[in-house]
């Protein structure tokens, strides 16, 4: 499971309070909600499949203790966005295929009918597989028009994106603007 | 609860009807509920169930949810239904992206709705963000008249604790779920509508007209009744005399709401009253900021600015001491200098992950 979490805690000099925390904790997720909401659709110009805008819908603020309270995102991938990775084939699977046409962005090979990854081709498969000799990468094309629709690759390593979250500065602002609001 | 266990709280219910007849099925029983229309085998619907929770606790992508679904129903011996109007992308096959992806995004989408509701109308939450706006989050090809939507229902529910001229209301107005077209008070509040909400701050809610100083304690009452599965719609949000009924106050929320306003607020079983300390000719009687132990007045002659109080307030905590304070306008900007030293956030740190 890939949560990101953000912590509010009050110290020092307010007491510890829950109603507090959950004051500065909504405040934030107010701030995260606007700044995902805000995060442009997928740099290769496919349909947006609204990513962000449901990684915003995911924000919530878990119930708090004390003075502290926390923000969740509870959208996969966002973590890995956020803190950076390298991902690679679950379940035995040999490559990882990334969209390389619009038809099947946010679409998995495993959803085309008659593809089952590991299978033998057979007469009813829609996609076939392509992978050149001494190449690290292949393809998965289709079958009839010999569109290529996937790249397939061992891994894929992701840059960690800081941007994803508002920087701490607005964040620290959008907890005194919760906890100003509650005290207006 | 969080958005999944919500989803994964509804009752399996098989049935024969269509969306149509689903619709007319009242929305309490229906939120309480995991179906979709024309499908009776409970195996398929658990299936579904579960990957939509899936989705909405972020464990599982939409495509890999899909292909559950579909597992699932070619485990139950389904067909696709010939006819043409039925076939492969027909809203009708259930093995469609179409009809799955509504299947998903209509449960993750109202749980969410529900959980971020419940979120935003706890006792810390409803004092920061009294209210909400409703906003477009989608854009759509063919959007629906929201304008017209909102006056309808504003007319429906005489605009209780909701404004005329902007899309703003109490978090608590019977507006929202009269709003809606599945009688809940949180979005969606149609398929594929692309608006949500957005919370907006007392003040500002002040500013609207929806909260006041003084007045009649007139309280606002829901037309869909006290369910479970709806609490804020059926309670009774702030009104002219900054009260609120606050769903779900166990012990410990009531006595954390009692320890940080002290006399500010009053709270007799689920009602909390709190009174504006900072308006114009408020009563300027001595207001108690908590903290540990003994009690350090600060009369007016020994400060006379925000500045100076906040300079004091390091030396009051190191000898465990209560602030007092004798003016309103002076503990606001306290409180702003104490809240600039005292949130610490803390985010996840930099470090390498592998999925």
């Amino acid at each position: 499971m890939l949560r990101l979490t953000v912590k509010v805690t009050l110290a020092d000099l307010l007491p510890p309070d829950a109603v507090l925390a959950q004051a500065g904790a909504r405040g934030i997720s107010n701030a995260i909600v606007r700044h995902l909401r805000r995060k442009p659709a997928n740099r290769r110009g496919f349909p947006s499949s609204g990513y962000w805008a449901d990684a915003a819908d995911s924000v919530s603020v878990l119930p708090s203790s004390g003075g502290v309270a926390a923000v969740e995102i509870a959208k996969e991938g966002v973590a890995l966005h956020y803190e950076g990775g390298t991902v690679r084939p679950n379940d035995g699977g040999k490559a990882l295929a990334i969209p390389l046409d619009a038809s099947v962005y946010g679409k998995k090979p495993r959803e085309w009918s008659g593809f089952r990854r590991g299978d033998e081709p057979g007469d009813d498969d829609v996609l076939s597989v392509f992978w050149p000799k001494n190449s690290p990468h292949g393809f998965l094309k289709e079958r009839d028009t010999g569109n290529l629709l996937y790249l397939l690759v061992p891994s894929v390593t992701i840059r960690a994106d800081r941007t994803v979250l508002p920087d701490e500065g607005e964040l620290m602002d959008a907890a005194q603007d919760g906890i100003m609001e509650a005290v207006a | 609860m969080t958005a999944a266990d919500k989803i994964l709280q509804k009752a399996l219910v098989g049935s024969g009807m269509d969306s149509r007849q689903w619709s007319a099925v009242q929305a309490g029983l229906r939120d309480r509920a995991f179906f979709s229309a024309t499908v009776e085998d409970v195996r398929v619907l658990g299936a579904f169930r579960t990957a939509c929770a899936r989705v909405a606790a972020g464990e599982m992508d939409a495509s890999s949810a899909r292909i559950a679904m579909r597992d699932a129903l070619t485990a139950a011996g389904y067909h696709p239904p010939d006819a043409e109007d039925q076939g492969p992308g027909g809203i009708r096959n259930l093995m469609s992206q179409r009809r799955l992806d509504l299947i998903i995004k209509t449960n993750v989408e109202q749980a969410r709705g529900w959980a971020q509701h419940m979120e935003g109308t706890t006792p810390g939450a409803l004092l920061a963000y009294p209210a909400q706006r409703l906003v477009r989050v989608r854009q759509r090809r063919m959007p629906r008249d929201w304008t017209a939507r909102w006056k309808e229902a504003g007319d429906a529910v005489g605009w209780q604790g909701a404004c005329r001229d902007e899309p703003v209301a109490l978090k608590l107005s019977p507006i929202w779920a009269e709003l809606s077209r599945f009688g809940t008070p949180y979005p969606p509040f149609d398929f594929n509508s692309g608006m949500g909400v957005e919370d907006v701050g007392k003040r500002k809610a002040r500013e609207l007209g929806l909260l006041e100083d003084g007045g009649s304690g007139e309280r606002i009452d829901s037309p869909n009744g006290g369910s479970e599965a709806q609490p804020p719609s059926v309670v009774h949000p702030f009104n002219a005399n900054l009260q609120a009924t606050v769903p779900n106050m166990g012990e410990p929320e009531r006595q954390h709401l009692k320890r940080v306003f002290g006399d500010q607020a009053s709270i007799e079983g689920d009602v909390v009253k709190w009174r504006n300390l900072f308006a114009e000719g408020a009563p300027t009687e001595p207001v108690r900021l908590p903290a540990p132990s003994a009690t350090v007045t600060v009369p007016p002659a020994a400060a006379s600015s925000a500045g100076d109080y906040a300079a004091l307030i390091p030396a009051l905590l190191r000898e465990g001491g209560v602030i007092e304070v004798l003016d309103g306008t002076v503990l606001k900007a306290v409180v702003s200098d104490a809240v600039l030293q005292a949130v610490r956030i803390e985010t996840p740190k930099k470090g390498k992950r592998e999925k």
